[in-house]
């Protein structure tokens, strides 16, 4: 008979109340370092073999579909792109897969092809580029990120193979961020894309791509095994001889799994487990403030919003987002400074920035035409939810406006917003690439209201032929200074109110190295870096 | 009427049950508000050309009436169309799934049944006795916890304190020890949750028939007890027992959503509702339709049974 150890049995009735403890309070988590480890369940001790814990599924293994902050944490190991961003702060553009890059003219762009080799041994050549460029273009494919392509040349003009190694992207007009766009789009080989045409990476067994590591299985919903890129061009990636990404959707699991040691690397965790995380002793958060900005946008081609400038002013006076940071993110956001995120270049330092003052705001309040009726603010459940009612006590403390929250599902509330039929909403945008036409040109770009992606429904004609101008032109100081006169404007205008910039933490075992979390991690081989430290 | 022309009536029954569920699915999801192509693509940038791609290939540009029937026809054909999420035949998913799905619902349900009938005999023989309020107590309290709540206790325990059982997945690809050990504690944890009703109706049968004439006139004749109870009453109290379990098992085999996703088990539970919360309509019908088979086919399968317990049923 099995005789139950002095270790065993303070295990048991430390378990026992807890989940006494847990059962009574409701609470679904663990904290602090009381746990066994899980040896049986870790691949490896000495992090060489990762174990990976995403929340939900990837959608797919096809580049040409990876655009969420799930898919491509596994996606961006297995595709390399022609140019990618740095691990620095703030993260820049480097050549990647490109060896050499160089601009003919005012529209053409020519990339030279580093000796690199696909999972299936081919060498990467120039057509492999056009055609894993064309998929994202094809109408069948139905790619999210052809907005990227939107301005290389139709028809086979826009992608010309020069040579084996070279490829010459022209497009249709000269722009100052197309250098960022192929740093979203894979490269795969022709052959295989050929072979699996739209099923390509979206069936198990039909990925191929040249990154540093390769897809060993896949089983959708479950599990996804990466292995080492063994001919890989860069001799020190990856850090890893193998990635297991496991799908396990409950929080509290997920940072179970970490502290028994099952998981290595946990993402996506709720704000409210970082702490806990950090109390573990055998994990760590690593983290950083990426460029997802959140913001209350009123809807601005209705009234009072579109005449009251100082009705806006007030409102923004009258937000206390520090309360919101500490209630809703539990720490994990930051104020944001401005229309644009603090951490991006050419970011305005010397605006005034609209921060909580209940007596200015009543001041700007009096001076306004007021509101007579409820305010109307429209949200999802969830983060949205809480941010709004904090919001309505908020403002109805400071200046006696009543604020009516209307909860409702995604569903409805997108249909809401592309019809314009609120006052205010919580929306949230962050810019694919680190400049700041990505965040300014869709949100304030009166050609971009919804569906599109300009919610506070702003017009300025002014703003729109400056952000033109700075998208069109590649001097870099000219376009420094139109951004800060365009923060400028719209941070005078108020058609929102900005509020916080999100951080982005990874549960990470404590013997493992970890890459900088940078604002582009969405986009970077975060898990090729990732190893014994 | 005999049991082949039975089966075979109940079969073509089959047709005007699934094409209601679907077509009620189908109205309900596409008559709430919002694009299906905005809502595909999400908070994501997307050119209109994008949107106007997924409309054509997704069919969504058709009118409703056609696009019920295009998916109707395809379904005929086994294709349920492609999901909206991941872009692959719903078909294939569902086969790659299932066999997840079923191993947890069978694990569960027996679980249930290994426990829930041996624990109701013995409550019921031993009614109103320490044993059988014991066991009611029990059960009341399985019924009662919520099966995450379960789950979560479960990991805590054997995962995160005694480190005997991994917190969460499946091993897909492992050997039979692998699998075993990953699913050890979502089965009790389903198990659980189900087998408090099997206790509750296994008992309330067994003590109707227990109080019937010929279980006294069996023991006046001096039947043992062992023969009453396993060869009189429990053979004529297994038909509400049999329904039941029937039941729970196909609601099992349309997948638990609530354990799959604390345990992180990637079957049509979680499927299902990924589908549900990104508008992955072909998903969702998709699913619907096997959900709705199953529960036929279970019903059929159980009523079929009777006749092996119950000689004297007859289906004419």
């Amino acid at each position: 008979m099995h005789e139950m150890g002095e270790y065993d049995r303070r295990a048991c009735l430390r378990a026992i109340g807890a989940a006494g403890a847990v059962g009574v309070t409701g609470i679904a988590g663990v904290s602090g370092n009381g746990g066994a480890t899980n040896d049986a369940a870790r691949a490896t001790q000495d992090g060489s073999q990762l174990s990976y814990a995403l929340q939900e599924s990837i959608v797919a293994m096809d580049f040409a579909l990876a655009y969420d902050f799930t898919t491509n944490k596994v996606t961006n190991n297995v595709w390399d792109t022609l140019v990618t961003y740095t691990y620095d702060d703030p993260p820049e553009l480097t050549n990647w897969l490109a060896s050499n890059v160089e601009t003919e003219g005012d529209t053409s762009y020519v990339y030279e092809l580093r000796d690199a080799t696909f999972h299936n041994g081919e060498p990467v050549t120039a057509g492999d580029v056009k055609a894993s460029f064309e998929r994202i273009r094809n109408p069948d494919v139905a790619s999210p990120l052809s907005w990227a392509l939107e301005n290389v040349q139709e028809g086979d003009d826009g992608i010309e193979v020069v040579d084996e190694r070279t490829v010459r992207f022209n497009l249709a007009e000269q722009s100052a961020v197309w250098r960022y766009m192929p740093g979203f789009v894979g490269i795969g080989p022709a052959s295989a894309m050929d072979e699996h045409g739209v099923d390509f990476g979206r069936n198990p067994g039909t990925t191929v791509g040249s990154g540093p590591f390769a897809v060993e299985s896949w089983s959708q919903g479950n599990q996804i095994e990466l292995v080492r890129h063994d001919d890989y061009w860069n001799d020190d990636l990856p850090m890893a001889d193998g990635i297991t990404f496991s799908i396990v959707p409950e929080g509290s699991s997920r940072v179970t799994g970490l502290s028994t040691g099952e998981h290595d690397v946990v993402g996506n965790l709720p704000p409210q487990q970082w702490q806990q995380v950090s109390n573990m002793g055998n994990a760590r958060i690593d983290r950083g403030t990426t460029f997802l900005e959140y913001k209350l946008s009123m809807q601005n081609q209705r009234e009072p919003w579109q005449s009251d400038k100082q009705l806006r002013q007030a409102l923004a006076y009258a937000t206390n987002w520090d309360q919101i940071i500490e209630n809703v993110y539990f720490g994990t956001a930051v104020r944001q400074q401005g229309p644009l995120p603090q951490n991006m270049r050419w970011h305005n330092d010397e605006l005034d920035l609209y921060g909580h003052d209940p007596e200015r705001a009543q001041e700007l309040y009096d001076q306004s035409g007021g509101i007579d009726r409820p305010i109307e603010f429209i949200a999802t459940q969830g983060t949205q939810a809480r941010v709004a009612v904090i919001v309505q006590e908020q403002w109805r403390d400071a200046l006696g406006v009543e604020v009516n929250v209307n909860q409702m599902p995604y569903e409805q509330l997108l249909p809401r917003i592309e019809n314009g039929e609120y006052d205010i909403q919580y929306d949230g945008w962050g810019s694919d690439y680190p400049d700041p036409d990505g965040q300014l040109y869709s949100q304030y770009n009166s050609e971009f209201w919804p569906p599109n992606n300009n919610e506070s429904w702003y017009e300025n004609g002014e703003v729109d032929d400056l952000l033109e101008q700075a998208r069109t032109t590649t001097d870099e100081a000219e376009r420094e200074e139109l951004y800060k006169r365009i923060q400028e404007i719209v941070h005078d205008d108020v058609p929102a109110i900005w509020g916080v910039l999100v951080e982005q933490g990874f549960g990470v075992n404590e013997s493992l190295s970890f890459p900088e979390v940078t604002p582009m991690w969405y986009w970077q081989d975060v898990g090729a870096r990732v190893g014994p430290q | 009427m005999g049991l082949a022309r039975y089966v075979l009536r109940r079969l073509l029954l089959l047709v005007p049950v699934v094409i209601g569920a679907t077509l009620l699915i189908f109205l309900m999801l596409h008559l709430a508000p919002g694009d299906p192509a905005r809502l595909i693509l999400g908070q994501r940038r997307a050119s209109e050309e994008t949107i106007r791609n997924i409309r054509q290939i997704f069919h969504l540009n058709e009118p409703l009436w056609k696009q019920y029937l295009l998916w109707l026809w395809d379904a005929l054909h086994g294709d349920l169309g492609r999901s909206f999420t991941f872009r692959r035949p719903v078909t294939e998913m569902i086969v790659e799934r299932y066999p997840i799905t079923l191993q947890l619902a069978l694990s569960g349900w027996l679980i249930s049944m290994a426990v829930g009938i041996p624990a109701g005999i013995v409550s019921a023989v031993k009614q109103y006795t320490k044993v059988d309020y014991v066991t009611t107590i029990v059960a009341l309290s399985g019924v009662s916890m919520p099966v995450f709540w379960q789950g979560i206790m479960l990991i805590l325990l054997f995962s995160y304190f005694l480190g005997w059982f991994p917190s969460s997945g499946f091993a897909v690809d492992g050997t039979v020890f692998d699998r075993l050990h990953h699913l050890t504690l979502p089965a009790i944890a389903l198990g659980t949750s189900i087998t408090a009703l099997t206790v509750r109706l296994t008992r309330s049968a067994m003590l109707d028939v227990l109080n019937q004439d010929y279980i006294r006139t069996a023991r006046s004749k001096g039947v043992s007890e062992r023969e009453i109870i396993t060869g009189h009453a429990l053979q004529n109290a297994f038909l509400p027992i049999l329904t039941v379990l029937g039941m729970q098992l196909g609601l099992l085999l349309a997948g638990s959503v609530l354990t799959e996703t604390v345990f992180g088990i990637g079957g049509l539970g979680r499927l299902l509702i990924r589908a549900v919360h990104k508008f992955d309509y072909p998903t969702v019908q998709g699913l619907t339709l096997v959900i709705v088979t199953v529960m036929v086919f279970m019903n059929l399968l159980v009523d079929v049974l009777y006749t092996f317990i119950n000689p004297k049923i007859r289906y004419d």
